[in-house]
C-alpha cells in the first residue's frame, strides 16, 4: 500500500547569523492512512521544522536542500504558492502548539473556521458558518452557536486548542499534523483533546503525524514512533517495540531519564546535542553515548533492521558486533 | 507538630481586578511544613499554587491569615527591611530563569545580588559566587559570562546558585523543570535531590507534573480553586487518592508505558 505521506532523504538547511544550520539531515519516514506516527525528540532536534516543511510553511531562511516530500504520491517540494493553498488546510490540516498565537485575535472564532471552509469548498457563507458551529459542537464545546460568535480571548487555552482542531479538520483532511498539540494544556484537558483526536481518526481514517517530546503521550496515543536526534531519525518502529525492544542508546536514555516512582538518581544523559552548523563523521550521538566504540566516531551509521518495521542507526546492532543495548537501562518503566 | 518550620494559617489572597469580581487566588489554606521535608504542591493552571508559593516569600501581600516561621509571624506586607530580614531563610527559583536573570548582568553579579540585598556577611563575595556555581555543577569561571551564553538547563542551575548562595533553610521551586527536555530535567531533579541532602533544605515544590512530584516529594498537597483539597504522604496519595479532583488528575496522566493504555476509544 502506498503511504499517505512519505519523506525520502529529506534535508533542510537554515541560514542564520551563526552560519548554515543543517537542521534536517536525511530523514526517511512514512505515515499511512488511519495511523498515527509520533515524531519524538528534544528541543532543537529538527522535528518541528520537518513538520513545517510538509505543510509548505518553512520560515524565511529555511529551505529544502535535498530529498522528497511525497503526499498521496505527489511531490510537494516544488509546489507553487497557489498549489500549496489547495493542499494546505484542505488535504493537510495543521494544529500548532500555541493556539492563542494561531488565531486572529480580531476575528470571531466561527468566522475563522468558516473562512477556511470557504477557501476550499464552494459553499455559501451561511452554510459555512453553520458548519463551523457543528464542528465546534463536535469538539464538545458547549453552547457552540454562542461560542462561535466569540473572540479568541474569550476562550480558555483548552477550548481554543479544540477550536484549532475544529479548524484543522474542517475540510476533512487526509493528513493531520499536530505539533505539540497538548503541551501547553493541563493534564485533564490534555486527556480530552487527545481523546478527541483519536475519535476523529477512528471516524475519518485520516493519518496523523504527532510531533511531541512527551513519551507519556506517545505511549498512550500512537501506533508507530520515529525518534529524532540532531536532524536524523535514529530509531523508528511500532510503539511497543520502541518501548520494550529499544534498539538505540538515545531512546533508552530518554526512557531512563523519566522520573521514576522510587527515589534515587535518575539516569540523565550527560552532555549536549552537537552543533548543527558543524559537519562530523560517525554517529551524532557518539559524544554522549555510554556504549561508544572507536568505530562510532569514524563511520556514519547505516540503518540496521531489528524487527518488523523496526530500524535503528547504531553500530552495536552490526551482526559482527551485536552487543545488547544495556538492558538494565531499558527495563519497563515503573509508574 | 514537632520540627515545624513553617505554619500557614487560614491564608488567603484576593486580587482586585478592575471591572471584575474580586478573585480569591488562595483561600483558607492551612499547612504545616516540617524542617527537612519536601512537600509538593500540585494542581492545574489557575489553582493558586504559584500564588501560594509567592505568599510564603512575601512577593504578594497576604489578604488574610498568617504565616509563621519557627513560631515567629511573617509580615503581612513586606517592606525593604523585611526582605533583608527574611531573604536569608527563604528563597525561590522560577520556571524560566532566563526571565529572572538580568540580561545585562554577568551571571556572577546576578548570583551575588541576594548577598548584597540581605543583611548578612558581605566578605569574600567572589569566592562565594564561585563556590555557589560549583555546588550546582558549573565552573567558577563561568561567573564572567552573560545569561544568553547558557542553555536552559544551565540557566536553571544559575537560578539555583543564586537562590542558594545565602544558604536558606527553605527553598520554594515554582515549576523548575517544566520548560526542560527530559534528559536535562533528570539532571536538574538529581541536582535538587543532592542539594536537599547536602544543605539540609526544606523544599516546597510547585508543579503540574505528578511524576516529578512523586519522585521528589515526601508529601503532596493538591490545590483546586485556591484551596488545598487533599494533603497526604506521596505514596498514599498516589496509591489511594481520596478527593474526586485528585482521582481525576491521576486518571488523566499519560503514562509512558504502551501496555498501560487507558484510552476509552478503541
Amino acid at each position: 500500500m502506498m503511504p499517505l505521506l512519505e519523506l525520502r532523504n529529506l534535508q533542510i538547511a537554515i541560514r542564520t547569523s551563526r552560519g548554515v544550520v543543517d537542521a534536517v539531515r536525511g530523514v526517511d519516514l512514512h505515515v499511512h492512512a488511519g495511523e498515527t506516527l509520533a515524531l519524538v525528540g528534544e528541543s532543537g532536534c529538527g522535528k518541528s521544522i520537518t513538520a513545517l516543511s510538509i505543510a509548505g510553511l518553512l520560515p524565511n531562511g529555511a529551505s529544502i536542500t535535498g530529498g522528497d516530500v511525497l503526499f498521496d504520491g505527489r511531490r510537494l517540494n516544488d509546489c507553487s504558492e497557489s498549489e500549496w493553498n489547495r493542499v494546505r488546510g484542505a488535504r493537510i490540516g495543521f494544529v500548532f502548539q500555541n493556539p492563542m498565537s494561531s488565531f486572529n485575535p480580531a476575528l470571531r472564532i466561527g468566522e475563522q473556521i468558516a473562512e477556511n471552509l470557504r477557501a476550499h469548498r464552494a459553499i455559501s457563507a451561511r452554510i459555512a458558518s453553520l458548519r463551523a458551529v457543528q464542528l465546534l459542537d463536535r469538539m464538545r464545546i458547549a453552547h457552540a452557536a454562542a461560542r462561535a460568535r466569540q473572540y479568541p480571548f474569550e476562550f480558555s487555552g483548552g477550548m481554543l486548542q479544540r477550536a484549532m482542531i475544529a479548524m484543522a479538520v474542517a475540510c476533512e483532511p487526509d493528513l493531520l499534523i499536530a505539533d505539540e498539540p497538548t503541551t501547553a494544556l493541563d493534564v485533564t484537558v490534555q486527556k480530552e483533546v487527545l481523546q478527541l483526536l483519536r475519535e476523529l481518526q477512528r471516524d475519518s481514517g485520516m493519518g496523523c503525524l504527532l510531533i511531541t517530546h512527551d513519551l507519556g503521550v506517545v505511549a498512550q496515543m500512537v501506533d508507530r514512533v520515529a525518534v529524532m536526534y540532531a536532524g536524523e531519525i535514529i530509531e523508528h518502529g511500532p510503539v511497543d517495540a520502541i518501548f520494550y525492544e529499544t534498539a538505540h542508546p538515545y531512546t533508552a536514555g530518554l526512557r531512563a531519564a523519566l522520573p521514576a516512582a522510587q527515589r534515587g538518581e535518575l539516569s540523565a544523559i550527560g552532555g549536549t546535542p552537537p552543533d548543527l552548523t558543524q559537519h562530523w563523521n560517525g554517529c551524532s550521538f557518539y559524544p554522549r553515548c555510554a556504549h561508544a566504540m572507536k568505530l562510532c566516531a569514524q563511520q556514519s551509521v547505516p540503518e540496521f533492521s531489528v524487527g518488523t518495521d523496526h530500524g535503528s542507526r547504531c553500530w552495536l546492532l552490526h551482526p559482527q558486533i551485536a552487543r545488547p543495548i544495556s538492558s538494565a537501562k531499558i527495563a519497563p518503566h515503573d509508574e | 507538630m514537632t520540627n515545624e518550620l513553617l505554619r500557614i494559617e487560614v491564608l488567603g489572597k484576593c486580587f482586585a481586578l478592575p471591572g471584575c469580581a474580586p478573585l480569591w487566588a488562595v483561600r483558607n489554606v492551612d499547612l504545616q511544613i516540617r524542617a527537612g521535608e519536601a512537600i509538593g504542591i500540585v494542581g492545574e493552571s489557575g489553582s493558586g499554587k504559584s500564588t501560594l508559593g509567592r505568599l510564603l516569600l512575601g512577593l504578594h501581600d497576604k489578604t488574610e491569615g498568617n504565616v509563621y516561621w519557627r513560631g515567629e509571624r511573617l509580615p503581612r506586607s513586606y517592606r525593604r527591611t523585611d526582605f533583608k530580614r527574611w531573604a536569608p531563610h527563604l528563597q525561590m527559583v522560577f520556571q524560566d530563569p532566563y526571565a529572572t536573570l538580568n540580561p545585562r548582568f554577568r551571571i556572577g553579579d546576578s548570583i551575588a545580588e541576594p548577598l548584597l540585598l540581605s543583611a548578612g556577611d558581605r566578605t569574600d563575595i567572589k569566592q562565594r559566587v564561585g563556590a555557589a556555581l560549583e555546588r550546582v555543577g558549573l565552573a567558577a569561571s563561568m561567573a564572567e559570562r552573560y545569561p544568553h551564553e547558557f542553555s536552559g538547563g544551565q540557566r536553571q542551575r544559575i537560578g539555583l546558585a543564586r537562590a542558594l548562595i545565602v544558604e536558606p533553610e527553605l527553598l520554594v521551586c515554582d515549576e523548575p523543570v517544566s520548560a526542560l527536555d527530559v534528559s536535562v530535567q533528570a539532571q536538574i531533579i538529581n541536582l535538587l535531590a543532592r542539594l536537599r541532602r547536602e544543605m539540609n533544605l526544606t523544599l516546597v515544590f510547585i508543579s503540574h507534573d505528578l511524576a516529578v512530584v512523586r519522585h521528589l516529594c515526601d508529601r503532596v498537597a493538591v490545590m483546586q480553586g485556591g484551596c488545598i483539597v487533599e494533603l497526604a504522604e506521596s505514596e498514599r496519595l498516589f496509591a489511594a487518592p481520596q478527593h474526586e479532583f485528585t482521582k481525576k488528575l491521576l486518571a488523566a496522566r499519560q503514562i509512558a508505558d504502551p501496555r498501560r493504555r487507558n484510552n476509552t476509544v478503541t
